[in-house]
């Protein structure tokens, strides 16, 4: 109720629309929301922080002191790692070695001196043997040994490099293979 | 004007607040405990594979750990060790009845190890030197056959890179072969510091048996064992 002597021309509040009063509304929450998230994000950041960085001085400290235990046993690392190093170099070693033995006793059931005049193994490991023959029969029963090697895969790559027919009559024949 | 619109100041003051805090405040600060959390998670691996190596080394024995290395030294040698080569052809020859008619080393070159020698591309592949010879030894077939045999599986690491006999009427046979023999240094680092160290595999210690099973055929000269002990520092007495 109007009161005597409280008349102001003056309007003592500007009105808003109701737009605008829900659209402040709005604003107001979405500031607390802010301030909240910011503080619980900050504390939550805060407090991991301070959590991991201790925890990176405790590893740091595990880890000073392994290294300290570790320093302690330096020769018998030195000793494994020389003995971890080696090993693979032992093995291809090993791996390059060629069953020579074997590979002679297989020209040997084939072949045998005074007959076999020469046997020579290249550096691509092929084996080459000179025969001296005394029959062309003795030249195929070679041929069909060496052939009957290459169907067991013992060799590969058998080759009749060369067939002579010296003055004496007799035969210089030629072969090479591969031993697989 | 103003009044009507004072209503909006605080919260908009308040947002800008939240936003300036979060551009200079909360992201740094996310950066940074992420970036502590990735060193972290290092260090917890870092600290892990020590554990691991603290309780390797202390399960492994150092005196089989020597003998081991010997063993493996005597296969291929720290250095060029020319008398093992000697002894174990002598060795063979004894074994084999065979006779050795000459041996000539193509390029002995230091008679230790040479420091920072080049390797070949086929040295580097097998992770070793290679000390070139020539071998020229007389015999029937059969004591060439075991010559050949026990050169290439004697414990001494040798190598028939090509050869050949030729053989006489009687039957006796002379060989010409050319042979290699493998020599590997010490690794320059023998301290891993924070790397992993991994035990020795089935597969590796296989090929400790196997090379143990290799006949020594060297005689009158011990097998290379000399295994220098590393040292952290040094120039500490």
């Amino acid at each position: 109720m109007p009161v005597p002597g409280d008349i102001n021309l003056v309007k003592t509040k500007t009105s808003l629309t109701p737009e605008l009063v829900a659209f402040m509304g709005q604003l107001r929450l979405a500031s607390f929301v802010g301030i909240g998230v910011v503080l619980v994000v900050g504390f939550l950041i805060g407090v991991s922080f301070l959590f991991l960085t201790n925890e990176r001085n405790s590893l740091a400290e595990t880890k000073k002191q392994l290294l300290v235990a570790i320093a302690a046993d330096a020769k018998k690392e030195g000793l494994f790692i020389s003995l971890k190093d080696r090993v693979p170099v032992v093995d291809r070693a090993i791996q390059n070695e060629k069953p020579w033995g074997q590979i002679l006793d297989m020209v040997g059931n084939v072949i045998l001196p005074p007959k076999l005049v020469s046997l020579a193994v290249d550096d691509h490991q092929v084996v080459s043997l000179s025969v001296k023959a005394g029959s062309v029969e003795e030249v195929a029963g070679w041929i069909n040994s060496i052939i009957d090697l290459v169907a067991k895969k013992r060799v590969r790559s058998s080759q009749l490099v060369s067939l002579q027919l010296t003055k004496e009559g007799s035969m210089l024949v030629s072969f090479s293979f591969i031993p697989n | 004007m103003f009044r009507q619109y004072q209503g909006f100041i605080v919260p908009i003051g308040i947002l800008m607040l939240c936003v300036i805090v979060i551009i200079f405040g909360i992201i740094p600060g996310a950066r940074q405990t992420y970036a502590l959390f990735s060193q972290i998670s290092d260090a917890r691996q870092e600290v892990s594979d020590l554990r691991a190596k603290v309780t390797l080394l202390g399960s492994l024995d150092e005196a089989t750990l020597f003998s081991q290395l010997s063993l493996l030294s005597s296969a291929i040698p720290v250095d060029k060790s020319v008398p093992t080569i000697l002894s174990t052809i002598d060795g063979v020859g004894a074994a084999t009845d065979t006779i050795f008619s000459s041996l000539q080393l193509t390029s002995p070159g230091s008679i230790a190890t040479e420091a920072a020698k080049r390797q070949t591309t086929e040295e580097a592949a097998l992770g070793s030197y290679l000390l070139p010879f020539t071998l020229t030894m007389e015999g029937n077939y059969q004591q060439l056959r075991n010559t050949l045999a026990s050169l290439t599986s004697s414990r001494r690491l040798l190598r028939i890179k090509n050869f050949s006999i030729s053989f006489a009427n009687s039957g006796v046979g002379r060989s010409i072969m050319s042979m290699d023999t493998f020599y590997a240094p010490l690794p320059k680092s023998l301290i891993s510091g924070t790397k992993k160290l991994v035990p020795l595999t089935q597969k590796e210690d296989a090929i400790l048996t196997q090379v143990s099973s290799l006949p020594l055929l060297s005689r009158g000269v011990a097998p290379v064992g000399v295994v220098s002990v590393p040292r952290i520092d040094p120039f500490s007495p």
